[in-house]
């Protein structure tokens, strides 16, 4: 038994009611196509697409993970597909612990779903992120023209203070 | 001295990152160019091994529209 999980945007007109439709019809694909249990659902709401598809520029991003045995994945991507009202979506293939709690089997020992929390509960920045911002920023410019530069700095690195 | 850069260290490696999430469009966005292409690792600093988990996640990304294919800087 392998675990999973499926994203796939709705499109922006549907909303409330018919959103919980969309989703539930959804559901009963994925049902339909093998999948043991659905271990997490939720709709993470309204975004701005990076590209307009099928015209739009907004969709509604909603996020499930279950548990299958990953046998009718190739008919679920199809019926997803075809599906109305679906813009994209994308089944991969995830470790236990990603799965997200809720429905999900406890497990507080897990440091990726904790990670993960802290990102879907609290939009600010994490402090791994802030670090990891300045770098291509600061070094993306300098280093294009010249392809020997690492090699350089390996060099120098055991003492890379010498400035006078 | 500006021919002397830092020594890159893989971020993810320092942050003992076991998965580098395609939904987590924030860190992705600092490893690809504003026109929407992946950076190098010769550029970033990222071991060959987040690297590739780093080009996975992206293209994933790209697929659900989370973040662009490609951009065309000179427009707009």
């Amino acid at each position: 038994m392998r675990f999973y999980e499926s994203i796939f945007v709705v499109h922006p007109a549907i909303e409330d009611n018919a959103l919980d439709r969309v989703v539930d019809e959804s559901i009963q694909l994925f049902e339909k196509r093998g999948v043991e249990e659905i271990l997490y659902k939720e709709i993470m709401g309204k975004k701005r697409l990076a590209y307009p598809i099928e015209k739009q520029r907004f969709g509604t991003y909603v996020l499930i993970q279950f548990r299958s045995d990953g046998a009718g994945n190739g008919q679920l991507n199809r019926d997803l597909e075809l599906k109305d009202n679906i813009l994209a979506h994308l089944i991969v293939r995830i470790e236990e612990n990603e799965v997200r709690e809720e429905k999900a089997e406890p497990e507080s020992e897990s440091v990726e779903t904790a990670e993960d929390q802290v990102e879907a509960t609290v939009p600010e920045d994490k402090p791994v992120d802030d670090e990891v911002a300045e770098e291509p920023a600061e070094e993306a410019e300098p280093v294009e023209a010249e392809g020997e530069e690492p090699q350089v700095v390996e060099a120098n690195d055991p003492q890379p203070e010498e400035a006078e | 001295m500006a021919f002397m850069s830092r020594r890159k260290v893989c971020k993810f490696c320092e942050n003992q990152v076991a998965r580098i999430d395609y939904k987590d469009v924030r860190t992705l966005r600092r490893f690809i160019t504003e026109q929407g292409k992946i950076i190098p690792r010769r550029v970033t600093g990222v071991c060959a091994r987040h690297q590739r988990m780093l080009a996975r996640s992206i293209k994933r990304a790209r697929n659900i529209a989370l973040i662009h294919y490609s951009l065309d800087v000179t427009q707009q």
